[in-house]
């Protein structure tokens, strides 16, 4: 048999149908990669091994028919619920703690067959762009191992380019889906708001966290979406109705889609890598007869500012919960109040406390209506901006990140460069569209390039299928090898 | 901007967070700068535009209000770092001089 762990998920349908392989013989392939590559990516904070295998056994002899994930070995970001596995959002605050009950994701993968292998490595609680802030460990990008693998979703990202899991889930609250999935060369997709059920993901900005799968093409990225989607009554901002089917359509084509893109990018800044492949990218699509139109995006370091205070604001309530009483770490302490202040001094790293202060500062009486409800304001505009936009295009085609991978400690100290690189992302976060990174390219430097689709609230199908279009051009893993 | 040191020492109170003396003066120095960045908000033109809370134009949708599965006590209580008799157990809410 040729290397399992290169198929996508329809051939490894096709063989199961024929039973020419089993769950068993697949889960082992990709652990054995696990094995062999995580000592140096570490893109796993949990590996359950064990329990993977015994699920391949129990899938062993069933049938794939209506189980679109059969026997597919999944990652999951570490700040998604597992009943009775640790569930730590790379946090010390949250260490040793196991959740009594499953994410909504996770018994929808269950349901649809695949075999969760583990948990992997984020920013802690989602909040960085790197994957540096986690608690426990750094993950490394596996085209070059000096490299961050992006963030906060830089373990699954790094985990699926290396090749430990054909599928992984993130969550994007600014980008931390797509910005990954740029970085390591793979696809990202972050839904509608609402479009996949967020109970069970802890909580960081709730008007902006969605959960999304990362994946080595767009085909695998659509099935498992369509697997993600749909109502669910426990998530009170679930979108109502049915998902809309998104495989029967991905080969459509470009054909008949008008795309926009930002009438102002000579002036944005980004790396020239990015820059020659986004006008690549056009030139092939004219050259293709695809009608390409100016588009006028909101100020990209306004949409950035309004980001930045709404995800704080909304961090600094959620994280509120983690007080040392009902569960994780408590730091010893003779009164309440002095308990509450030391565990959450101890328990939360540096990067978290800065966002929850900086959200509670701009909550606080005399600063709310300066910064929390202008950005609320901003936000509106951003809404009507992307209305008039999409009632003349179907998509609007960007670079994912202006820039590819950057090295490892590079960022760290300075939090406004590290958050200047959401700054192509974010938008999408604060209107609720959906958006998707697909590999493009590389840069001199060998390191993948990212270029992202966004479509109005809704419209994941023109999304993927404009995506599909993209990937058929760029060919990029028939051409390039992550060498991980 | 510059934020003051006793402000963020207030803000540290609000959000029940302790910063230790070694690390104040260069997150005073930060977050100085972040607030800085999200200052420039202050110049757009939101005129004729109201604070947009909700994110998508969708009627709210509550579920029917039916008794469901719950969480059984001792699953509730399985992650919590004390307790006792099926309850949380904190340290002493109600302060006293010692008398």
């Amino acid at each position: 048999m040729d290397d399992l762990t290169a198929l996508s998920i329809p051939e490894l349908q096709g063989l199961y149908g024929k039973r020419a392989v089993s769950p068993v013989e697949v889960v082992r392939a990709y652990l054995d990669n696990a094995g062999k590559k995580d000592t140096s990516v570490r893109a796993f904070l949990h590996l359950s091994a064990d329990d993977a295998l015994a699920r391949a056994r129990e899938l062993e002899g069933g049938n794939p028919d209506g189980r679109p994930l059969f026997g597919v070995p999944v990652a999951v970001k570490d700040n998604i619920c597992m009943r009775g596995h640790p569930t730590t959002c790379a946090s010390k605050i949250l260490e040793g703690y196991r959740p009594p009950y499953n994410a909504t994701v996770v018994d929808r993968l269950i349901d649809a067959g695949a075999v969760i292998i583990g948990k992997t490595n984020l920013d802690e609680f989602a909040m960085g762009s790197s994957t540096e802030n986690s608690a426990f460990h750094i993950t490394r990008n596996p085209w070059n191992l000096e490299y961050a693998p992006g963030g906060s979703s830089g373990g699954s990202a790094a985990a699926v380019a290396a090749g430990m899991v054909p599928v992984a889930l993130g969550s994007d609250t600014g980008g931390s889906i797509r910005q990954p999935a740029s970085f390591c060369g793979v696809v990202g997709i972050k839904g509608s708001y609402g479009r996949i059920s967020r109970y069970g993901l802890v909580a960081f900005a709730s008007s902006l966290d969605q959960i999304g799968p990362i994946a080595r093409d767009v085909r695998d990225s659509a099935i498992t979406m369509q697997v993600l989607s749909g109502h669910d009554a426990r998530d009170a901002t679930s979108l109502p109705g049915s998902a809309p089917e998104l495989v029967a359509g991905l080969d459509d084509g470009l054909d008949g889609l008008r795309i926009g893109i930002p009438a102002a990018m000579a002036e944005w800044e980004m790396d020239p890598s990015i820059r020659e492949v986004m006008n690549r990218t056009l030139g092939e699509l004219r050259a293709e007869g695809v009608v390409i139109e100016e588009v006028d995006l909101p100020g990209m370091e306004t949409a950035i500012a309004c980001y930045y205070v709404i995800a704080n604001a909304e961090a600094s309530s959620n994280l509120a919960r983690y007080d040392g009483v009902r569960y994780g770490y408590r730091s010893p302490s003779d009164s309440l109040a002095d308990m509450y202040e030391q565990t959450r001094g101890d328990g939360f790293g540096e990067e978290v406390k800065r966002r929850i202060l900086l959200g509670t500062y701009v909550l606080s009486a005399g600063y709310y209506d300066a910064y929390y409800a202008k950005a609320q304001q901003v936000k509106a505009m951003i809404f009507e901006y992307f209305g008039r936009i999409f009632e003349r295009v179907d998509l609007v085609l960007l670079p994912t990140s202006p820039t590819p991978a950057f090295k490892l400690g590079e960022r760290i100290d300075d939090p406004i460069a590290m958050y200047l690189s959401d700054i192509f992302t974010t938008p999408a976060n604060i209107a609720g569209m959906p958006a998707i990174s697909v590999p493009a390219g590389l840069s001199p430097g060998g390191l993948p390039i990212g270029m992202q689709l966004r479509a109005g609230a809704g419209r994941e199908q023109t999304l993927v299928r404009g995506a599909m279009g993209l990937e058929r051009m760029y060919g990029f893993r028939m051409n390039h090898r992550c060498g991980c | 901007m510059d934020l003051e040191g006793s402000e963020l020492e207030h803000i540290e109170r609000l959000a029940r967070v302790r910063v230790s003396e070694e690390s104040r003066e260069r997150l005073r120095v930060q977050l100085s700068r972040i607030i800085g960045f999200v200052r420039r908000l202050q110049e757009v033109d939101t005129s004729g535009y109201s604070p947009r809370l909700y994110v998508l134009e969708v009627a709210q949708n509550l579920r029917e209000d039916e008794v469901g599965d719950c969480l059984e006590r001792d699953e509730a209580l399985a992650g919590s770092p004390d307790s006792d008799k099926g309850l949380f157990r904190v340290p002493p809410v109600i302060e006293t001089d010692g008398t």
